[in-house]
């Protein structure tokens, strides 16, 4: 297993470390359906003020 | 194990120190018997003896509740340090997710409002307020301290709070600086919110279906969340609910007393 010293740890390229972090995300938070069974409905504030009904569901 | 037996040892014997030195300094039974055993001799001073047991009782008993308190203090602090790094990095992995799925590079907060209630509630009023809880992994605390939205009744309700709570449903505004003055806001919720461009509030629930907590997700850049709601909101919806299950001491109701 490949291990990082201090110095190596600091030459990370910050960029890289956004892609990473981006790709972790994707993978722990880009699906809901392992968690929540009910339909992801959202209201769009906008469309209330608007006079009309919500878009959604 | 052996840790164990050594954490038991301590706490014996500091617990039975000022024990043993307050009986001496209270008792006479055990001086009586080394006297007559004459393991103590008659030049014996028994009530300076005594009273400086009195004295060792209270020190002894002082220094270790002291000692104990710090102690405990600073190994909280040391935990609540780790947990916020902890939610920090979290935090940033989110942010990763949410970035991705708006296709650019975004810095978000995440507040957790949680509702007031009263131990004693005399009025019998269904006023209800949701306030904010701090978290400094998670946002920048300080600015927005003290922050709360009025949910009950349904027509005084305020902020993104107020409506998320009362429509039952994730809701968002992504044009949040020309809407704010339609949310029913106090001069101090506008000030507190003024630099936001859009603001996402997510409702958790017990298993009795009640609303326990908000989770809002706010940025000061300008975003169009309806292009990518599904994703986003399903990064929210994910997010918010393992926050929930994993850390639930964050998402404790406030106790106020009247």
């Amino acid at each position: 297993m490949k291990t990082f010293s201090q110095k190596e740890f600091q030459q990370i390229d910050e960029a890289k470390l956004q892609k990473y972090f981006k790709e972790w995300g994707v993978i722990a938070y880009g699906n809901s359906n392992k968690l929540s069974t009910k339909n992801n409905v959202a209201i769009n504030m906008n469309d209330i003020f608007k006079g009309g009904a919500p878009r959604r569901p | 194990m052996k840790n164990k037996g050594k954490i038991i040892l301590i706490v014996l014997i500091t617990s039975a120190l000022p024990a043993i030195a307050t009986y001496l300094g209270s008792s006479y039974s055990i001086i009586d018997y080394f006297k007559q055993e004459n393991y103590i001799g008659s030049a014996f001073n028994v009530d300076l003896f005594k009273n400086l047991c009195q004295l060792a009782s209270i020190i002894l008993s002082f220094s270790i509740l002291l000692i104990q308190r710090l102690s405990s203090d600073i190994k909280l602090e040391n935990s609540n340090n780790k947990i916020n790094g902890l939610l920090e990095l979290t935090k940033v992995v989110f942010q990763g997710a949410f970035s991705s799925a708006v296709d650019t590079n975004i810095n978000i907060d995440i507040r957790i409002f949680v509702p007031i209630k009263k131990i004693i509630n005399i009025k019998k009023n269904e006023t209800l307020y949701f306030q904010i809880v701090n978290c400094e992994g998670l946002s920048t605390a300080g600015i927005t301290n003290g922050l709360k939205f009025k949910v009950l009744p349904k027509d005084e309700r305020q902020g993104l709070i107020g409506n998320c709570y009362n429509l039952h449903t994730t809701v968002y505004d992504d044009n949040l600086k020309q809407n704010n003055e339609q949310y029913n806001l106090t001069k101090f919720q506008l000030s507190k919110t003024r630099n936001q461009e859009f603001s996402i509030a997510h409702p958790l629930y017990n298993e009795s279906n009640e609303i326990v907590a908000i989770i809002t997700i706010d940025g000061t850049q300008k975003i169009d969340i309806s292009e990518h709601e599904s994703a986003i909101i399903n990064n929210v919806l994910m997010f918010s609910e393992k926050l929930f299950l994993s850390v639930p001491d964050l998402f404790k109701p406030k106790r106020r007393l009247l």
